[in-house]
C-alpha cells in the first residue's frame, strides 16, 4: 500500500492548483461562450480507436500510437516503432480516419507523425427556393509532427507542431482554412508504480499572444447577396490536465484515467473572464479481461463509449485490433463503425 | 460582383429520367401516333421539381390574357402560369430570359429592375428592362456609369424609376436624367429598334423641356457625369419618380410625370410641361409623387404621394382625396404606408397595395373605400381583403411583402394576382372569391423525417431586402407530434436548440413552422458561429428523427 502513495508532492500540487483554477473559473461564468460554435472541433474529437473506446483519454497512454497528437511527451517512451491506421464512420454520413507512425530516434528522443481526417461526403445543398444546387463534400485534415524527450526514467517532455486544412467545398476558397504552426506542448511523469500524471497545452500559435489564429474568406452581412471578405478566427487554446491510476482487477491489469480540459474561447494570451472558458471532463477505464484481450469504456463529456482491443502476433510482432462504439448523447446516436489496427515493428 | 453560386451543379434525376423516357418514345413516333402520344404522356409524367414556381420571391408579375409571367428576384428566370387550367398550370424557365424568336406578338407589358454595382473602376447603375410579348419575355439593358473620380453625389438619384408602354414605344423614366422614348422593334431579333436614345427633362420650377443626354441601348454606357454640370446650369433638374400614359386620345397622348415637386402633365409632341395641383390639398402634401396609375378607357387616374393619395375621374382635370368612410379598418389608421403603393383598376374597382405592415389590399369602389373587415352579422361585398391567418395564407411583414400585382382573365373569370417576397403568388377571383389561393415553390420531402432539407444550405449572413438571412428547415411528419430541433457541429457539440417539444402538424406536404424552424447562424448566446459544417437534428415525439446539414460561411467576425 505504501508503494501506491506518490512520494513527490510537487506535481500533485501543480495539478491540484490547475484543477482548482479551472473549477473556480467555471463557477464564475454567467454567459459562457458556446464551445460547439467555435473552431477546433477536429482537435476536440480526438483520434485513435483505442483512445475513443476509453472516452478519448489518450494523454497518458504510454504506448499510444498517436502520441504526437495526444501528448508529444509520450513519443519517446515505447521502445518499438509503431504504425497505425483507423477509420471512424458516424451518423449523418460523417466519416473520419487517422494514420500515425512513431518511434525512437535515439535513446532519449522520439519522433512521431499523426494525420487526422474528418469530413462529410454527402451534403445536398439547396438555394432559398428549395432548388437543389449540388452536393458539397467538406473535408478537414489535421497533421501533427512531434518530438519527445525523456529527461529521466520517469519523466519526459515533448512538443508537436501541427498544420490544419479545411476544405468546405463551396468554391472560390470560401471558408477554407490553412493553418501551419499549431503547437502542442506536453509533459508526462510517473509517480510511483501506479500513478501517472501529465499536462498538455494545445493549440498554441505563433502570434504575440500565442494564438493559433488564421484568416479565411467568408461571405459577409453588409451586402446583399453575400460578397466575399476576409475574416479571422482561431483555434481555442486548450489546457489538458490528466491523471491515471493502475491497479489490478481479478488479478489482471486495470487502468483508470481522468482528464480535465479547459478551452479558452478568446484569442488572448490568457482570458481572465470566466465566460471565455469552457471545460470538459473525460474519463476512461481499460481492463485486460483475458490475455491479449482488453475491454474499455469511458465518457468524453456526455458521450459514452466502449470498445475492445485484441493483440495477436504477425511475423512475431504484435498486431493490435481496436474497436469502439460511441453514443453521442446530445442526439442519442450510436456509432458502431470505428476500427483500427496498430503494428509494432 | 460575385454572387454565391459556388456549389457544383448536378443534373437532377427527374430530368434524366424524363429524357430517358422521351428518348424511348421516339421509336414509336413513325409507327402509331396514338401509341406515341400515350408514350409521351407517360414520359413527361415524371415529377420534376422544376415544374414548381420559379421562386418563392417574385419580383414582378405581368399579365397577358390568360397567362401571367412571374419573375424571380434574380431577374434571370421566370414562370408562366396558365390560368385557363384549374389549378393553374406552371411552366418554369430556369435559365436566362430568351431573346426574341420569330413570330412575335405585340409587346404587352414592361418591367424594370435596376441595381447599383461596381465594374472595374466605374460605379454603375444598371437597368434591366424586361419586355413581355405573347410568347415570352426578353430583356435588354441600359448601363449608367460614373467614374469614381466624379464622386457619387448624384449617383443614387440616377436610376430607373418607372416605365410605361404604348404600342411599340417604351417610355423610361430616370430619377435624374429625365425620360426617354425607346422605339421597340416589333419583328426583329433585338427588342430595341433604334439603340441610340435621347433623354429629355425640365428644370425645377420651369415648364420648358430640353435634352439632358444621349446614350445607346445595350451597346454603350450612358455617361452621367455631365448631368451635374447641366443641373448646375439650369438650377436643378427635376426628378422623375413616376410616369404614366393616358392614351385615350391618340392625337394628344398625355404623359403624366410624378416628381419631387408635384404632378406634371406633358402632351406628346409639345415641348412643355404643366404643373397640376391637388384642389383642396395643401401643396406641401401634394409633393413627392410616388406612383401614377391611369385607366385610359375609363378616364380614371390615381396619384400616390409619399403619404397621401388622390383620385381623378375626369382624366386629371380634377383630383380629390377619397373619403375615408366605410370599413372597420380605416385606411387612415392602417400603418406602414411608407413604401410606394401599387394599384390597378378593374372596372369601377381599384385594388391598392399600400404595402402596409399587415400586408393586403385595400379596395375602392370608384372613390370610396370598401369594408375590409366583417362586422357581426353584417354582409360584406368583398369580404376580408387583408391576408392573414384566417385565409390560411398568413403573410407577415417578417416573412415577406406584397411586391407587385396584376390581373388575369379566362372565360368569365378574372383573378387578381399578387407577387410576394417569400411566399410566391396569391390569387383570388375578383367576382366570386372571398379567399386567397397560393402558388409557391416547395420541394416534396420524404415522409417521417426521412429527409430534412435546409434552404439555403449555404448560410452567408447576407441581408435580403434589409431582413436578416435565415436558414430554414423543411421536413414532413407522418402525424401530428412535437418536435425538437437542435443545431450541432461536426463533433455533435450542441450550438443551439431552435425549438423544444414544439407541436407540429403531420400528414400534409410539409410540417415546419416557417418562423420558428429557422436558424440565424447564431449560437445559444447570440454569437455568430465559426465557418464550418453544422448539423440539424429534427426529433419528433413519435420516435422519428432526421438530419439536415448547413454550410455556414459567414465567419465569426
Amino acid at each position: 500500500m505504501k508503494d501506491c502513495i506518490p512520494t513527490n508532492q510537487a506535481p500533485i500540487r501543480l495539478l491540484a492548483s490547475l484543477l482548482l483554477a479551472i473549477a473556480i473559473s467555471r463557477t464564475h461564468a454567467t454567459s459562457p461562450e458556446v464551445l460547439g460554435a467555435h473552431e477546433g472541433w477536429l482537435d476536440r474529437m480526438g483520434t485513435g480507436i483505442r483512445e475513443l473506446g476509453r472516452g478519448n483519454t489518450g494523454t497518458l497512454i504510454e504506448e499510444s500510437s498517436a502520441a504526437s497528437y495526444w501528448n508529444p511527451a509520450l513519443i519517446g517512451l515505447p521502445k518499438r516503432t509503431q504504425i497505425a491506421m483507423g477509420a471512424d464512420a458516424r451518423t449523418a454520413n460523417r466519416i473520419g480516419g487517422f494514420a500515425s507512425v512513431q518511434g525512437r530516434a535515439s535513446g532519449q528522443l522520439g519522433l512521431g507523425l499523426s494525420v487526422v481526417h474528418r469530413g462529410d461526403f454527402d451534403i445536398t445543398a439547396y438555394d432559398a427556393d428549395e432548388r437543389e444546387i449540388g452536393t458539397a463534400k467538406p473535408q478537414a485534415i489535421g497533421s501533427y509532427l512531434g518530438l519527445g524527450l525523456r529527461t529521466s526514467r520517469n519523466q519526459s517532455f515533448g512538443v508537436s507542431v501541427g498544420w490544419y486544412s479545411q476544405y468546405l467545398d463551396v468554391g472560390d476558397g470560401i471558408g477554407d482554412v490553412n493553418v501551419i504552426g499549431l503547437v502542442n506542448v506536453g509533459w508526462f511523469r510517473r509517480i510511483g508504480d501506479r500513478f501517472r500524471v501529465g499536462a498538455v497545452v494545445r493549440n498554441l500559435g505563433m502570434d504575440g499572444d500565442l494564438n493559433a489564429s488564421f484568416d479565411q474568406i467568408t461571405l459577409g452581412e453588409e451586402t446583399v447577396g453575400g460578397f466575399e471578405r476576409t475574416s479571422q478566427d482561431f483555434w481555442p487554446k486548450t489546457l489538458v490536465v490528466a491523471g491515471a491510476w493502475q491497479d489490478s482487477l481479478r488479478g489482471r491489469p486495470f487502468e483508470l484515467s481522468v482528464e480535465l480540459l479547459n478551452y479558452q474561447l478568446k484569442p488572448d494570451l490568457y482570458a481572465l473572464d470566466a465566460n471565455f472558458h469552457a471545460q470538459r471532463l473525460r474519463w476512461g477505464g481499460e481492463w485486460e479481461a483475458w490475455p491479449a484481450l482488453q475491454v474499455r469504456t469511458g465518457m468524453d463529456g456526455m458521450n459514452i463509449s466502449a470498445g475492445f482491443g485484441y493483440e495477436l502476433k504477425w511475423r512475431r510482432r504484435p498486431l493490435h485490433f481496436d474497436y469502439a462504439v460511441t453514443l453521442e448523447r446530445e442526439v442519442w446516436s450510436v456509432n458502431p463503425m470505428s476500427v483500427s489496427i496498430r503494428y509494432e515493428l | 460582383m460575385k454572387l454565391p453560386f459556388p456549389l457544383r451543379l448536378s443534373l437532377k434525376r427527374p430530368r434524366l429520367e424524363c429524357l430517358f423516357r422521351t428518348t424511348l418514345c421516339q421509336g414509336l413516333r413513325r409507327k402509331r401516333s396514338g401509341f406515341f402520344i400515350l408514350c409521351m404522356a407517360w414520359a413527361i409524367s415524371v415529377p420534376a421539381q422544376d415544374n414548381a414556381l420559379v421562386a418563392k420571391s417574385i419580383e414582378r408579375v405581368v399579365s397577358d390574357g390568360r397567362f401571367i409571367w412571374a419573375l424571380a428576384d434574380s431577374g434571370t428566370s421566370y414562370s408562366v402560369v396558365d390560368f385557363s387550367l384549374d389549378p393553374p398550370g406552371i411552366t418554369t424557365y430556369q435559365q436566362s430570359l430568351p431573346g426574341l424568336d420569330d413570330g412575335q406578338g405585340r409587346t404587352r407589358s414592361i418591367l424594370a429592375r435596376y441595381h447599383h454595382g461596381t465594374l472595374s473602376d466605374s460605379i454603375t447603375v444598371s437597368g434591366l428592362v424586361h419586355l413581355d410579348r405573347n410568347n415570352g419575355l426578353f430583356s435588354d439593358s441600359l448601363l449608367f456609369t460614373r467614374g469614381k473620380e466624379d464622386g457619387s453625389a448624384s449617383l443614387s438619384a440616377t436610376h430607373f424609376t418607372d416605365m410605361a408602354i404604348w404600342r411599340d414605344t417604351v417610355f423610361l423614366a430616370t430619377s435624374q436624367a429625365g425620360w426617354t422614348k425607346v422605339p421597340l422593334n416589333p419583328e426583329g431579333e433585338r427588342p430595341v429598334a433604334k439603340p441610340a436614345v435621347s433623354w429629355q427633362g425640365f428644370a425645377v420650377g420651369k415648364d420648358s423641356l430640353f435634352k439632358t443626354m444621349d446614350c445607346t441601348f445595350n451597346a454603350k454606357e450612358c455617361k452621367t457625369s455631365s448631368l451635374d454640370a447641366l443641373a448646375k446650369k439650369v438650377g436643378g433638374l427635376e426628378t422623375i419618380q413616376a410616369l404614366a400614359l393616358d392614351t385615350a386620345d391618340t392625337a394628344a397622348i398625355v404623359l403624366w410625370l410624378g416628381t419631387g415637386h408635384g404632378l406634371y402633365k406633358h402632351v406628346l409632341g409639345t415641348d412643355r410641361v404643366s404643373h397640376v395641383g391637388f384642389p383642396g390639398v395643401d401643396d406641401s402634401l401634394a409633393l413627392n409623387i410616388q406612383r401614377i396609375v391611369v385607366d385610359s378607357k375609363a378616364g380614371k387616374m390615381w396619384v400616390f404621394t409619399s403619404g397621401r393619395y388622390a383620385i381623378s375621374l375626369d382624366r386629371g382635370i380634377s383630383l380629390q382625396i377619397p373619403p375615408d368612410i366605410g370599413g372597420l379598418t380605416k385606411v387612415s389608421e392602417l400603418q406602414g404606408f411608407n413604401a410606394t403603393p401599387d394599384a390597378f383598376i378593374l372596372g369601377d374597382t381599384t385594388w391598392v397595395n399600400f404595402k402596409l405592415d399587415k400586408p393586403g389590399l385595400v379596395l375602392f369602389k370608384r372613390d370610396t373605400v370598401l369594408r375590409n373587415e366583417v362586422a357581426k352579422g353584417e354582409p360584406t361585398e368583398l369580404g376580408d381583403i387583408l391576408l392573414d391567418a384566417a385565409d390560411s395564407l398568413a403573410i407577415t411583414r417578417e416573412e415577406g411583402r406584397l411586391q407587385n400585382m396584376t390581373s388575369v382573365s379566362f372565360g368569365a373569370k378574372t383573378w387578381v394576382v399578387l407577387a410576394s417576397s417569400g411566399k410566391g403568388l396569391f390569387f383570388r377571383d375578383v367576382k366570386g372569391g372571398k379567399t386567397w389561393s397560393n402558388i409557391s415553390r416547395q420541394k416534396t420531402v420524404q415522409n417521417g423525417l426521412m429527409e430534412v432539407i435546409t434552404f439555403p444550405t449555404l448560410f452567408t449572413a447576407a441581408k435580403v431586402n434589409g431582413e436578416p438571412e435565415y436558414v430554414r428547415i423543411g421536413y414532413r411528419l407522418k402525424k401530428d407530434s412535437k418536435v425538437t430541433i437542435t443545431i450541432l457541429n461536426h463533433a455533435m457539440e450542441k450550438v443551439k436548440t431552435l425549438v423544444s417539444q414544439a407541436p407540429r402538424k403531420g400528414g400534409g406536404a410539409r410540417s415546419e413552422d416557417p418562423v420558428e424552424d429557422r436558424w440565424d447562424g447564431l449560437d445559444s448566446h447570440g454569437r455568430r458561429v465559426s465557418v464550418g459544417t453544422y448539423y440539424v437534428r429534427v426529433q419528433s415525439s413519435n420516435g422519428d428523427g432526421g438530419w439536415g446539414k448547413i454550410l455556414a460561411v459567414a465567419g465569426r467576425q
